[in-house]
């Protein structure tokens, strides 16, 4: 019988692995479904079937295929109850037209594209000697805190914020307005209620902010948007929303657990140290590696009946990639489980494919290795200031692979 | 061989040009591809694959294989 063979086709559904062993690998189920079938009936957190890839061809293949719709949001795991109110909340928002991840095309096109100027590859390499600016204060402030430092509140994650307000043209003192709903958001043991609270809260920030560009325009990204017209009030609010929140949750966590990885097999940290050049190559390979977005991509629905490979998608069925398991998909990657800095990681998904593919990946990547170069040349010889053991990570339910804090000391220079 | 890109579905992300910079450029408008050589040189072409092959919105094309 043909179907023997799929045991994706035939199985029952499956619930998404969150359980690690190694933090910074897969879990292990997750690995075990990917090395059988690229693609799992998945059971959604709240009762729906739909489908799990975990292939990297596969992955890839669907996040291209516009036969998928974004669709109402479910995820794998979590409270269904407070995942499905808080879709239906922002969904009631007006500026939920400009929110680029819930938009399908033509409206995602016309959008995206009225921002892309500020993210093609040249106007980010542009930027790189402020962001270098933005680390060398940060670089600073560690040394005034003097070790032991913790690195994500006085690194990482103002490092990724001061970056994301000078794009959206903001002062840095605005970063609480953004970081506070943006945490409530992402925190899977927030209410609804509390999610309810910070969307009307961060909506009500992004108002002002381009109410006062409309006021008094400036050269950056909301300026622009407004003075060219081509997109409507509401439509600016959901994108500067949408922007402030990708663009510093994300490559924060992806900074801190970078140098986590680094700096657990310190010989790793010293190969970067000793050769610079290697951190370009490094930031796509630990990108890979890490693939910080757990739960995977935003689920995605079929507007139609979609056959690819063994995988029938009916109508209606939502689809998720899984990015831990395509990312280590030994298909792709040889020896994937190994973090070689040295590889050559191009064509990973931590940044998703398709029209959704990440419009700041360059920021990140040009961030994440301003960073490091950074800490690498001031505190050459940083280290965990804790047992490995006692780094304490988010937890398997929210979005992000992350640390809640990096202790790290250096040697007084 | 010559590379050809749709700018109705191009989402300007510049995958083509982080990996053939020679052979690709972004619209300071909007951010869309601009292919920058009629005929892609002996040299770029092993680039110009692994471009079109990254592309997320599958915009660009390979036509003209041999020429």
């Amino acid at each position: 019988v043909k179907s023997s063979n799929h045991d994706a086709v035939v199985a029952e559904p499956v619930d998404l692995p969150s359980e690690r062993v190694d933090p910074l690998d897969p879990p292990p189920a997750l690995n075990e479904l990917r090395d059988r079938e690229p693609a799992w009936r998945l059971r959604f957190s709240d009762g729906q079937v739909g489908w799990l890839v975990t292939g990297y061809s596969l992955g890839r293949a669907v996040l291209v295929d516009s036969r998928f719709s974004v669709g109402t949001f479910i995820q794998p795991l979590g409270d269904p109850e407070v995942i499905a109110e808080t879709d239906q909340i922002e969904r009631s928002m007006p500026e939920h037209e400009g929110v680029l991840i819930a938009l399908d095309p033509p409206q995602h096109t016309r959008i995206r594209r009225a921002a892309a100027s500020y993210f093609t590859v040249r106007a980010v390499s542009e930027q790189e000697e402020a962001i270098e600016q933005i680390v060398s204060g940060r670089l600073d402030a560690m040394e005034e805190a003097g070790a032991p430092v913790d690195l994500v509140p006085v690194f990482a994650l103002p490092l990724s914020s001061f970056t994301i307000c000078d794009v959206l043209g903001v002062p840095h003192a605005d970063r609480e307005r953004f970081e506070r709903p943006s945490a409530v958001l992402a925190d899977p043991r927030a209410s609804a209620e509390e999610k309810r609270a910070a969307l009307m809260d961060f909506s009500a920030y992004c108002r002002q902010v381009v109410a006062e560009k409309r006021e008094s325009p400036r050269e950056d990204l909301l300026s622009d948007l407004i003075s060219e017209g081509e997109l409507s009030e509401d439509e600016i609010v959901g994108l500067a929303r949408q922007l402030f929140e990708a663009g510093h949750e994300t490559t924060a966590a992806m900074l801190a657990l970078s140098v986590f990885a680094l700096l657990r097999e310190r010989t790793r940290w010293e190969s970067l140290r000793d050769e610079p050049a290697q951190i370009e190559t490094a930031v796509d390979e630990l990108l890979r590696y890490l693939s910080i977005l757990q739960m995977g991509t935003f689920s995605r629905t079929a507007t139609e009946e979609v056959e690819l490979g063994d995988m029938v998608v009916k109508q209606g069925e939502k689809v998720i990639v899984s990015i831990p398991a395509t990312n280590r998909d030994p298909e792709k990657f040889p020896d994937p489980d190994e973090l070689d800095l040295t590889r050559n990681a191009s064509g990973h998904l931590a940044f998703g494919h398709g029209k959704h593919m990440c419009i700041g990946q360059h920021f990140a990547r040009l961030e994440l290795r301003v960073a490091l170069r950074g800490l690498l040349e001031r505190f050459p010889d940083l280290d965990l200031a804790v047992p490995v053991e006692e780094i304490q990570f988010f937890g398997g339910e929210h979005q992000l692979l992350g640390v809640e804090a990096l202790p790290v000391v250096w040697q007084r220079r | 061989m010559k590379v050809v890109a749709d700018l109705d579905v191009c989402i300007g992300a510049g995958m083509c040009v982080l990996t053939a910079p020679a052979v690709f450029d972004q619209s300071a408008d909007d951010g869309s591809v601009r292919v920058l050589v009629d005929a892609v040189p002996a040299g770029e072409a092993r680039l110009v694959r692994e471009a079109v092959d990254l592309c997320p919105s599958a915009a660009l094309e390979i036509e003209d294989e041999a020429g």
